[in-house]
């Protein structure tokens, strides 16, 4: 009977204490609410302005909206109205050619870098779409890749590459020498990646990893030590629909606040965190009104807090207008 | 009357190989041009790096011409080489090197 009442006693504690660990999880000192839907562009095809299965986006200095069109084998660049401005891009292997453009970033230099699932590179352009360089190879090696699924560039000009099938982050120097890799494959374990997507950088370069399959995200220091995980319950790579829980993360984007942006893929929302992990916001539902996604695979945010996320399901680009904070009434 | 009927019949002889080996000939292109068709169906294809990911892999098969991902349907089109020996372990292989397993294979029908 005592045994008994000191195992009930023990599970109400365990109890109280996941209630407050969770509610400490979700709340947040600042509350905001559903960023307003702005406008939208693009339809499923071929032409100019039409889509076919986008899924990276990235928006440069001057707020011109680049876009991977990975089904059609092109990038194409917008206005931050959704004016087609140019495209550039065809399927092969040469230089300047594409096989599955994914995440692309605008760099702080100006240069577009394209991960090349297929083609196993980074390409380098310019804002006109012309060829500037590549870096990478096939394989598993230090430098190499398998399927690059996304790319960012530091301050310091440092590349980093989402290196998929091997599960881990690829880095480079400013002048494109390899640096040591960050992660491996695993599980649960901060540093572990399966299937990591994309990358992000933060204002203070620290670096963020959507790490798909885990369901989470990993955050490391500038020199890639890691620093904290979240995405289901103690960032342990459990699936969920839950507010800070994720179903696939497939792209993510950090704000010149340091707030973190994540595509979370079947769950047909985009969620918004600080840099600590501390869920903020939630908006989206399945759906092609506007407002709703089909499963977004990538987001990215304007010098004006303008958020553009890429509506995969839906082939085309859904602009909102930046998060505003909520007057707190108790 | 003789004669004559052994010149027709030289004559539908030498018409009817002559037919035959056209027919042959054009057979044969018909065959070289022709194309086997490979449908693989595989679950969870609907997120674009699973889906890129198989394509990526099996775009690796020996004598594969052309490769069309189905995502939501869940289903992989393998077109290759009349002459290519298709190689169903090597398919599954690539299948898994992407992470998947492939439910079902379905194989070019034998000519009759």
């Amino acid at each position: 009977m005592n045994i008994s009442w000191k195992v009930r006693g023990s599970v109400a504690v365990l109890i109280a204490i996941l209630s407050a660990f969770v509610f400490l999880q979700s709340a947040s000192a600042e509350e905001f609410s559903p960023p307003p839907f702005l406008l939208q562009w693009g339809s499923q095809g071929g032409a100019s302005g039409e889509f076919m299965r986008p899924i990276g986006i990235a928006v440069d200095g001057d707020d011109f909206v680049y876009v991977s069109d990975t089904g059609n084998q092109r990038i194409q660049k917008f206005t931050a109205q959704g004016e087609f401005v140019l495209s550039w891009g065809q399927a092969g292997k040469e230089a300047e050619m594409l096989d599955r453009p994914m995440h692309l970033t605008a760099a702080p230099d100006g240069k577009i870098y394209v991960a090349e699932y297929i083609n196993d590179r980074i390409q380098v352009f310019d804002s006109e779409g012309n060829y500037l360089s590549f870096i990478g190879s096939s394989g598993t090696g230090k430098g190499e890749f398998d399927a690059p699924g996304g790319v960012a560039v530091d301050r310091q000009g440092r590349i980093f590459v989402a290196d998929f099938y091997n599960h881990r982050i690829q880095h480079f120097s400013a002048n494109y020498t390899a640096l040591p890799q960050i992660g491996k494959k695993g599980r649960f374990f901060g540093g572990n990646f399966d299937y990591p997507t994309d990358v992000a950088i933060g204002p203070d370069d620290s670096l963020y990893v959507a790490d798909a399959y885990n369901n989470r995200v990993q955050k490391f220091d500038s020199k890639g030590v890691f620093v904290s995980k979240w995405g289901g319950f103690l960032g342990s790579g459990l699936k969920g629909d839950s507010s800070g829980s994720f179903d696939v993360a497939t792209g993510i984007e950090v704000d010149a606040q340091g707030r973190v942006y994540v595509a979370d893929f079947y769950n047909n929302r985009i969620q918004i965190f600080n840099s600590d992990g501390d869920f903020l916001l939630g908006f989206g539902t399945q759906g092609s009104d506007p407002g709703r996604f089909e499963r977004p695979t990538d987001m990215t945010v304007d010098s004006h807090g303008n958020i553009y996320v890429v509506d995969f399901g839906n082939n085309r680009i859904q602009k909102f207008s930046p998060l505003r904070a909520q007057t707190k009434h108790d | 009357m003789k004669a004559l009927s052994f010149k027709t019949i030289l004559l539908v002889f030498l018409l009817s190989l002559l037919i035959s080996l056209l027919l042959g000939n054009l057979s044969l292109q018909a065959t070289e041009t022709q194309e086997q068709k490979v449908v693989v169906k595989i679950d969870g294809l609907s997120c674009p790096f699973c889906a890129f990911g198989v394509e990526k892999k099996l775009k690796t098969l020996e004598g594969l011409k052309t490769i069309q991902i189905k995502m939501n349907e869940g289903q992989v089109l393998l077109t290759f080489e009349a002459e290519a020996t298709i190689d169903v372990e090597a398919i599954k292989e690539a299948v898994i090197d992407s992470g998947f397993t492939a439910r079902e294979i379905i194989l070019p029908q034998p000519q009759s």
